[in-house]
């Protein structure tokens, strides 16, 4: 690569957590005219290093250059001052103001005339902001509470372009977006990279990294592995660079056998919901099946979940549990029955963040450890740790709080409060979400094991090739409804199934 | 909708609380036979209890609503009564300049002391709620060690206490207002404090100096509790100096005024639903006295009063949630009978 | 930072923890060691001092002797008059005061009343009490003598025959006296339609409900005796409120002549004159007198004030001592039991009057019970002394008397 186009350089950058290395001597460079992408597994150091570029933390030890100069930016603010700009995997904008205020944030003095903001001035320059990324649709004198959360990213991306950014950073936050803002996002991208600018584009998805970037970069536990141009990108070996050793061909389920036994053990009847689309809708799921549910975004699927495990509101119809014959009435009496359920919104509806490892796995499961009035500590230690042990969650102790685990740990976590139950039927909205190769190949055989205990499991899934690979029987829906029916075989592809859905 | 329509529909929509809660009890308390409510002197309660507990409200709504407990509000009232007082006790202007320059001393004084708790809060990096119930009790002590203990003794001034006449009063307020009002609505301050509001880490992200943003807060709290100060000298004419947190009480005003105000704001602004609410607030407080509710029964549908608001401003979005249900279900049961058929 | 801030804190904390329990200049006392020393005292009728310097000028007796104060409110108005008057016994006494902070549970008085036992005080002056008959049993358990709080009847009942108990000062009800006495000025003053102010009444606190009542009896007593007298509003609460301003506007709209309160009425003065009514209103409140007041009453806008003489409860001073002295036997009731020593209160009618005796609540220039007053009741001084002479000097107390005196 010509030197001259460097833009970003780090020397021997590191980022301790305590004992934990995040960073370890990684020196990484980052070039004008070019798209690059980071990839590796989770906790493997992708969004420490460009935290540390943008200002968010400093660097534990190091030396870090922008545009030749030494660089050391102190907050995001002096980040963003210097021409970096970044969009975040959480949450970026600040609700209960317009648009127009959250993409000027900070810089409302911009528009005082006569010691007066003016807020029409304000609007306009915001509307111009979103219409220079292609989102004329969306009203800047709006508040920010009146779009979607997939429209909100993007005003998140208007307000970063709106201070026009030499170098981009994009963490994770096309998991979030509708088609229509990822392409925007990309066309982004890519106008950046045809202005000589720079752009980091960090994604779990490798086929999405494969197309857009123009070159990759992988890192594992903190070390920077390899840096691959363009033609040398090949899936295989990414994967084997970002797990440090050969995936193997077992990934998904290995057998085609579709088969299931006759006995059915859900009965979904003619239910519509109070939230999202699904309407009318019906289907059986047997025992020791694992059902997929797919479709596009909007189509009712995960309310088909929370439908399902009695967390959502059914205006219409019912949802019966047929070995024991009892309508489902709410979340309380599907835990009864012998039922767990995965949220696909992990951090908000499936763990209380601030709590132990400890206390989050053993909520699910106090009834099963209580001598009486009693929850003895003993007892309900050997009940977390045999759940920790058996998903091989990596913590320091069972008593750290869950907000500092990485992504798929805090997933496992999530596994362990309804593995640790012992659950007859298991409900999992999106459970590989935000999760690296090694803990999905790890799910995938603890779902393929439960199944062959006899467990049946409902997969609710937005990649098509997990709920291909895994499913026993799969269910489209489209519009609330259900729009296909396949069953496993080797000859199903993804076009079939996209087919379906659009 | 248009422009114009728009605005009429939030004047109307930010007035109506106030027009509706005083019709209600204008015909309740003449319904039991109790005729005089909200007018003449009753009015002028109402006007009053209005303008002392909106200042309070104000104070207390700037810290709260970015989630600053602030317990020491009412010991900056005494305290800045206290010493602003008594200065302006001892230096002889001519009427009316002795009642205003009192007003000065007093709003200055409160503001030194909304600076103190702001400096506080910032350096401690103590939950707020904790710093101020160390800088009430900082301020209890002034107030008590200053002027023998005396507190502010000003029953013979008359002179210097005309702010309880409705049109001073009025005046008073509407300066106050239109202050507070470009302040929110047309500065960075403004800006800053309704971002920092719902999403403080984003919005400090983004360069929003929260430090400085809250100082303000403080400075603003201060200078509104003087102007309380000043309402409740001019109707009491004393004040005594509280020890042991007992100044917290005068917070108590501030609660139902400041929901009703964050309800309005989206409509108007927050001072003015602010206001609206004072005057709701005062119109039940004075209804009460009229149907002859004794102060125990006073407190409990003050508190009640309260709490059927929060039930009301954090549920009313159910209303919306039933309709869509409703027309759901009717389109899924029209779906099913068609396929019937 | 904020560790460095959180140690200082502690270590603020824990001295000041620690100067509460042991004020300087007692390191060297042994917790309960002076209180056991005398435990045998009460049976004694000898005094116990040989030969005690019966000086003047505060080196009697001989030892220190270590009152606690039980105190709720250390901003209260009488508790700083109180402080001053130690203040200026102590120029001719030899005792110290270990005062309590402001004590809000009968938890917090028993743990100040250890305090005082391991601090090596000899008695307690019972200032407030909410631990009632279980306070005085506890600092007769450490050995200390317990003087105040003869109002309770469970108290006298309960430990009257306790020797560590010492009895107290005695107004009957006083604060049902005081609402007598408000309305009996009142219609000394021929006001017939009266605003009750009752300040904490309808909130539960006893003091104020006992105030009421005996406007209450006053004003029934005054119809039967034919006088045409009644209740045209009363108002409840504090300043402060919106109720408050409220009552007190509906109040005042009313053609009231008279205005009895519970509460001092300071803060009614500036209602009534931006009323208009100064002239037709006239004022009796339950109050201490101060030296502003004098005007009002000279104007004739205030016409009675009933208040607590500010230094009766220095008289367990002299009690304590007597105990220590091993007097203790020689200050009971015939019967054995701790004697309720009758006293009264004022009630203040003229200006001349009030000056007088805020004279003496707030300068301290004048005691209603001077160092003179103080030494007539100790045995060592005053060999001959009985329960009679005491009660004599405990209820002498209207301006006359203390100046018959001087």
């Amino acid at each position: 690569m010509n030197e001259d186009k460097l833009i970003i350089e780090t020397r021997q950058l590191c980022k301790n957590f305590g004992p934990t290395i995040a960073l370890n001597h990684v020196d990484l460079k980052i070039y004008r005219g070019q798209i690059t992408g980071l990839i590796g597994e989770n906790g493997s150091g992708k969004s420490t290093i460009t935290s540390i570029l943008a200002g968010m933390q400093p660097a534990s030890s190091g030396e870090m250059f922008f545009k030749g100069k030494p660089h050391k930016p102190s907050t995001m603010i002096e980040g963003a001052a210097l021409g970096i700009g970044m969009i975040v995997q959480e949450q970026g904008y600040v609700s209960g103001i317009s648009i127009a205020q959250n993409i000027f944030l900070g810089e409302e003095g911009r528009f005082r005339r006569h010691g007066i903001i003016s807020r029409s001035a304000m609007v306009k320059a915001a509307q111009e902001a979103l219409n220079n990324i292609g989102c004329n649709d969306i009203d800047a004198s709006w508040y920010i509470e009146q779009i979607d959360l997939q429209d909100r990213k993007l005003v998140e991306l208007a307000r970063v372009m709106a201070s026009n950014p030499e170098v981009l950073v994009v963490d994770e936050t096309t998991t979030a977006l509708s088609q229509r803002g990822r392409s925007i996002i990309y066309d982004i991208m890519r106008r950046m990279r045809d202005e000589d600018k720079a752009v980091i584009f960090i994604s779990h998805d490798l086929d999405e990294l494969m197309e857009v970037c123009d070159r990759m970069v992988v890192l594992r536990d903190g070390n920077l592995i390899t840096d691959l141009d363009k033609p040398e990108f090949e899936p295989n070996l990414i994967k084997r660079h970002m797990v440090g050793r050969d995936m193997g061909e077992k990934y998904y389920r290995e057998d085609y056998d579709g088969t299931v036994s006759d006995e059915v053990v859900l009965d979904v009847d003619n239910v519509t919901s109070g939230s999202g689309l699904l309407i009318n809708f019906s289907m059986q799921v047997h025992k020791g099946e694992i059902l997929g549910i797919g479709g596009l975004s909007h189509c009712g699927m995960h309310e088909l979940g929370k439908v399902v495990f009695g967390e959502e509101k059914i205006l219409t119809g019912s949802v019966t549990h047929v070995p024991s014959g009892q309508k489902i009435r709410d979340a309380r009496h599907a835990i009864k029955l012998g039922m767990g359920y995965v949220s696909k919104d992990r951090d908000h509806e499936a763990l209380v963040l601030s709590a132990s490892i400890r206390d989050n796995i053993s909520s699910a499961g106090l009834d099963k450890i209580n001598d009486g009035p009693f929850i003895l500590p003993n007892k309900e230690k050997a009940y977390v740790n045999q759940q920790v042990q058996t998903l091989s969650i990596k913590c320091a102790s069972i008593n750290q709080n869950v907000q500092y685990l990485s992504g798929g740990n805090k997933q496992k976590v999530v596994f362990g409060k309804w593995i640790g139950r012992d659950c007859d039927i298991l409900i999992l909205d999106c459970p590989t979400r935000g999760v690296d190769v090694g803990v999905k190949a790890a799910m995938y055989a603890l779902i393929d094991d439960m199944k062959r205990q006899g467990k049946t499991i409902i997969m609710i899934s937005e990649e098509l090739a997990e709920l291909i690979g895994m499913a026993d029987r799969l269910l489209i829906l489209k519009d609330g409804s259900l729009a296909g029916e396949f069953q496993r075989s080797r000859q199903l592809t993804e076009h079939e199934i996209i087919e379906c859905m659009i | 909708m248009s422009k114009s329509t728009r605005i009429l529909k939030n004047i109307v929509i930010t007035l109506a609380p106030a027009v509706i809660v005083y019709l209600f009890f204008l015909l309740i308390t003449n319904l039991f036979g109790e005729p005089g409510f909200g007018v003449g002197d009753n009015l002028r309660v109402i006007g009053y209890n209005m303008v002392y507990s909106g200042f309070i409200a104000l104070a207390v709504s700037y810290n709260l609503t970015s989630g600053r407990f602030d317990f020491s509000v009412g010991s900056v009232l005494i305290l800045s009564l206290i010493v602003g007082g008594n200065i302006a006790k001892e230096i002889d202007v001519p009427e009316p300049f002795g009642a205003v320059l009192m007003v000065v001393l007093v709003v200055l004084v409160g503001m030194l002391c909304g600076l103190i708790s702001g400096l506080f809060y910032i350096l401690l990096r103590l939950p707020p709620m904790v710093t101020s119930l160390g800088v009430a009790m900082i301020f209890e002590a002034i107030g008590f060690a200053l002027f023998d203990s005396e507190g502010l003794r000003l029953y013979t001034r008359q002179d210097l206490l005309i702010w309880t006449k409705p049109q001073n009063s009025f005046i008073l307020l509407a300066l106050v207002l239109i202050v507070l009002i470009y302040l929110l609505n047309f500065t960075k301050f403004g800006y800053n404090c309704r971002s920092l509001q719902t999403g403080q880490k984003n919005a400090v992200e983004v360069g929003v100096n929260e430090k400085t943003n809250s100082v303000v807060c403080y400075i603003i709290a201060g200078g509104l509790m003087g102007f309380a100060g000043i309402m409740y000298i001019s109707q009491n004419g004393i004040i005594a100096p509280q020890t042991g947190l007992s100044s917290s009480s005068f917070m108590m005003n501030a609660f139902l005024p400041m929901f009703i105000g964050n309800a309005l704001a989206k409509y108007s602004d927050r001072n003015i639903g602010v206001i609206v609410g004072a005057f709701c607030q005062a119109c039940l407080s004075s209804a009460l006295v009229y149907l002859g509710a004794g102060p125990s029964m006073q407190t409990v549908m003050n508190g009640v009063a309260v709490m059927l608001f929060l039930i009301y401003v954090s549920n009313n979005y159910k209303f919306a949630l039933h309709r869509a249900w409703r027309e759901k279900k009717e389109k899924a049961l029209g779906m099913t009978s068609a396929a019937k058929q | 930072m904020k560790k460095f801030l959180a140690l200082l804190l502690a270590l603020v904390m824990v001295i000041g923890l620690a100067a509460c329990g042991e004020p300087a200049g007692n390191e060297s006392q042994a917790p309960a060691s002076a209180p056991a020393g005398n435990s045998e005292a009460p049976e004694s009728g000898e005094p116990v001092a040989e030969g005690p310097e019966l000086s003047a000028d505060g080196r009697y007796p001989a030892e220190t002797v270590k009152i606690g104060f039980v105190n709720y409110d250390t901003t209260a108005q009488q508790f700083l008059s109180l402080q001053d008057y130690f203040d200026y016994l102590d120029d001719y006494f030899n005792f110290e005061i270990m005062y309590s902070e402001s004590l809000d549970s009968a938890e917090a008085e028993f743990a100040f009343i250890e305090q005082c036992a391991a601090a090596g005080c000899q008695g307690i002056i019972g200032y407030y009490n909410e631990g009632r008959e279980e306070s005085v049993k506890l600092a007769s358990s450490l050995g200390m003598y317990y003087w105040g709080q003869g109002q309770d009847p469970n108290v006298q009942e309960a430990c009257g025959d306790d020797p560590y108990y010492l009895g107290s000062y005695y107004v009957g009800n006083a604060d049902y006296e005081y609402g007598k006495s408000v309305i009996d000025s009142l219609v000394a003053a021929d006001c017939h339609k009266i605003i009750v102010v009752t300040g904490g009444k309808d909130f539960g606190v006893q003091m104020f409900i006992d105030r009421y009542q005996g406007m209450m009896d006053a004003i029934q007593e005054a119809q039967d005796g034919g006088y045409d007298i009644e209740v045209v509003y009363e108002v409840p609460g504090w300043p402060g409120t919106e109720d408050f301003t409220a009552e007190q506007t509906s109040a005042l709209a009313t053609d009231a002549d008279g205005l009895a309160s519970a509460l001092s009425a300071l803060m009614w003065i500036q209602p009534i004159s931006a009323a208009g009514k100064m002239n037709s209103i006239k004022i009796a409140a339950v109050d201490t007198p101060t030296a502003d007041m004098v005007d009002l009453m000279a104007s004739g806008l205030f016409v009675g004030v009933a208040a607590e003489i500010p230094d009766v409860f220095g008289l367990g001073v002299p009690m304590i001592i007597n105990a220590v002295q091993g007097y203790g036997e020689e200050q009971r009731n015939e019967d054995g039991t701790a004697p309720l020593i009758d006293c009264g209160f004022w009630l203040i009618t003229t200006a001349e009057e009030m000056e007088y005796y805020s004279e003496i609540e707030q300068e301290g220039g004048t005691w209603c019970f001077d160092a003179d007053d103080v030494r007539s009741i100790l045995y060592d001084y005053n060999p001959e002394l009985t329960l009679d002479d005491m009660s004599a000097l405990y209820s002498a107390v209207t301006m006359e008397e203390i100046q018959a005196r001087r």
